[in-house]
């Protein structure tokens, strides 16, 4: 009271010293004097309550919100900070409908899935709480919504008067021994992007003498005709073993081969071909081993010959071709499945067993730390490789579920790693996916297959974020 | 899923105050805008911004292009080149996944230095650290009359020079380096293959001129 009649004599002029210590003691006293002083006080807060309003108010204009990304399509929430401002109420966004978001005002939170990719100025609609009048004024925040992904992909035809054009897309389905095998084989996203042709291809047939044989291929990436290297491929195989001479050399080696032998799986790969004991059967079936994979080697050398010829009689380079190639060629005898298989590449061959407890992987896959290590049939340094030997198997099944063949388009996507493909669990997770727990509930029904290939055409379109290879598998079933 | 990680070291020094500096913000807004167009690289890429001025400082971590957000930044300081490649040599080691029996690991990176000065400090000690680390392609990019293209020369055998480090040139870099960082992602993922040098980037617009 004291400091406040001072100053305000001060203020005026008249020197507090001047005034009889009596006097001012009386005027400290004054009831009126207090009553009025007092109400001073009370209107300079009012005062200041008005600045403080609109500083704080310009304060939270003026601040900067950075709001999370959102995508289309996809359920958004983002709450806004308001404790650095605790007297602002946002009242409503005044846009907020047009991008298919909603606003929560007592919880300030956007909410909702938003429909098209945009980057939208959004208007605040907020006012101090301490405003009586509520006035309100706006804020902009800038809200972006990033596409979904799959609305950013083309769908463009391959141009079909392009060099060995094919069909964007392909399936089938038909008997395989006393089985069936339905296969499919569609583009990229990648390719149908930019318009370019699927490089994958398959080519399945019943031969002579109950041998049937699948051949799968994936071009590569980065071969002119890729797409016609895998063509090639995996239909002169299935040519060439389309003879009888070779059939029946074939089944009389088998015969031979299995006859008489208690193991259920023989293989290449866990035969020792250095070992010298003493047991002249052991040895008589290395020989007859070799001599069936003789006969598989010199029809995938006549493969290779037809392809280099092929390439020269079309003036371009074997490279142009570049492909891999996985084929297995399987005959049904007393004592259960021959299946002989080959592989260079990154595409896997695999057969399940039929009470589904174990899974075999028959060929060895060329793939490199990053991805760069894969081999082609193209190549001729793979003939003298040592590990060519190692390329062929020769198997004896019982029974077998299913088998499977298929490109890296399929299995980068599903199995991930290499070695996942011997992994009984990721098996069960991937006959899950295909009996249709998968996003979109596209089951392949093979019990019910009357539209099969239609049923694996639709499954293969899957979504795998990073995985837009061209995708073929082929299930023997 | 496989990543692309791209690092873009960008020099924040006061020389780049001002017109340079505002064009390096607008490029990168821009980079954003047309990267989240191309479906291959808002699935592939990810991408971080390391700043060195008087020091170096990661200001976006690696991040997905969906979920990027610009920060602000200002010019001034000197120039700690040695600091920003030592931070970049961490970075990679904490940063990038490793391919492992269970996973596949990330793309190599794609590392682009923009600077319009000389090093202030000791560079060698940050760029042999980073060479003990770094896997993927560094791009250099010297920018204006005062940026000295002798020291990027050592860095990486591909370095490119900006004549001028005005708006137009800055945004035509940025241009570049988005329509590289597209390449590279479609590359990767439709043949495997990553980008181990300039041949295999897109041809600079004509501002940029490969010196090495």
């Amino acid at each position: 009271m004291e400091i406040f009649l001072k100053n305000l004599l001060e203020e005026n002029n008249i020197d507090p010293a001047k005034i009889a210590s009596d006097t001012f003691l009386k005027l400290t006293e004054n009831a009126r004097i207090a009553d009025l002083s007092r109400s001073i006080t009370d209107k300079k807060k009012q005062i200041i309550d008005i600045v403080n309003i609109y500083k704080d108010k310009e304060e939270f204009k003026n601040s900067r919100i950075v709001m999370d990304n959102a995508s289309a399509k996809k359920e958004y929430v983002y709450t806004f900070d308001l404790t650095p401002y605790p007297n602002i109420v946002i009242k409503e966004i005044k846009n907020i409908d047009s991008i298919g978001l909603n606003f929560d005002a007592e919880a300030v939170s956007v909410y909702g899935v938003p429909l098209l990719a945009n980057s939208v100025e959004l208007y605040l609609s907020f006012y101090n709480k301490n405003d009586e009048n509520q006035s309100e004024d706006i804020k902009t925040v800038t809200l972006l919504v990033n596409a979904d992904p799959k609305d950013l992909w083309n769908n463009i035809p391959s141009d079909k008067n392009l060099r060995y054009a094919k069909g964007d897309m392909e399936c089938f389905v038909g008997s395989f021994l006393d089985r069936k095998i339905v296969i499919a084989s569609t583009r990229g996203r990648s390719h149908a992007h930019e318009g370019l042709s699927r490089d994958d291809h398959f080519c399945s047939k019943d031969l002579l003498n109950g041998w049937s044989i699948i051949s799968v291929a994936d071009g590569a990436g980065s071969a002119k005709y890729a797409r016609e290297g895998s063509r090639i491929a995996t239909e002169s195989i299935v040519e060439l073993f389309n003879n009888e001479t070779i059939l029946l050399e074939l089944d009389h080696l088998i015969h031979l081969y299995f006859s008489d032998s208690n193991h259920e799986d023989l293989s290449i790969k866990t035969d020792n071909p250095f070992d010298t004991g003493e047991d002249t059967l052991e040895k008589e079936k290395i020989k007859i081993k070799s001599s069936i994979i003789n006969i598989l080697y010199k029809s995938v050398r006549s493969l290779h010959t037809l392809l280099s010829d092929y390439a020269k009689q079309e003036s371009i380079s074997i490279k142009d071709l570049n492909t891999t190639l996985i084929f297995t060629l399987i005959k049904k005898f007393d004592f259960g499945y021959a299946v002989l298989s080959f592989g260079v590449g990154d595409c896997p061959i695999n057969v399940i067993s039929k009470d589904f407890n174990e899974v075999k992987l028959l060929n060895m896959l060329d793939v490199g730390e990053f991805g760069g290590g894969t081999r082609f049939i193209t190549m001729p340094e793979i003939f003298n490789n040592p590990s060519m030997s190692s390329r062929f198997a020769i198997h004896k099944f019982q029974d077998f579920s299913k088998i499977f063949l298929m490109t890296d388009g399929i299995y980068d996507a599903k199995f991930v790693t290499e070695n996942k493909l011997e992994d009984l669990d990721t098996w069960k997770a991937f006959m899950d996916d295909l009996n249709g727990i998968n996003e979109d509930q596209f089951k392949v029904d093979f019990d019910n297959d009357i539209n099969i290939e239609i049923d694996l055409l639709k499954w293969m379109d899957f979504w795998s974020k990073g995985n837009h290879d061209d995708r073929t598998l082929a299930i023997i079933y | 899923m496989r990543r692309l990680p791209v690092y873009l070291l960008l020099d924040t020094s006061g020389s780049m105050s001002g017109e340079p500096i505002e064009a390096v913000k607008n490029g990168v807004q821009m980079m954003m805008h047309s990267l989240r167009q191309n479906p291959q690289a808002i699935e592939t890429a990810f991408v971080s911004i390391i700043t060195f001025d008087s020091d170096a400082k990661q200001i976006i971590p690696l991040t997905d292009l969906a979920s990027f957000q610009m920060v602000n930044i200002q010019a001034c300081g000197v120039t700690s080149l040695g600091a920003a490649m030592n931070l970049l040599a961490d970075r990679l080691n904490t940063e990038i996944i490793k391919t492992t029996t269970e996973q596949k690991g990330d793309w190599k990176p794609l590392i682009f230095i923009m600077t319009d000065g000389v090093p202030t400090d000791d560079w060698m000690s940050g760029f042999n650290n980073l060479k003990s680390v770094n896997k993927g392609l560094i791009v250099g990019c010297a920018a204006g009359h005062a940026a000295d293209d002798s020291v990027l020369k050592q860095i990486t055998n591909s370095v490119v020079r900006l004549d001028n480090a005005d708006s137009d040139s800055i945004s035509k870099f940025f241009q570049w380096v988005t329509a590289s960082i597209s390449t590279s992602s479609t590359k990767v993922e439709e043949s495997g293959k990553e980008v181990t040098g300039l041949e295999h980037l897109p041809p600079p617009p004509s501002e940029l001129v490969i010196v090495a």
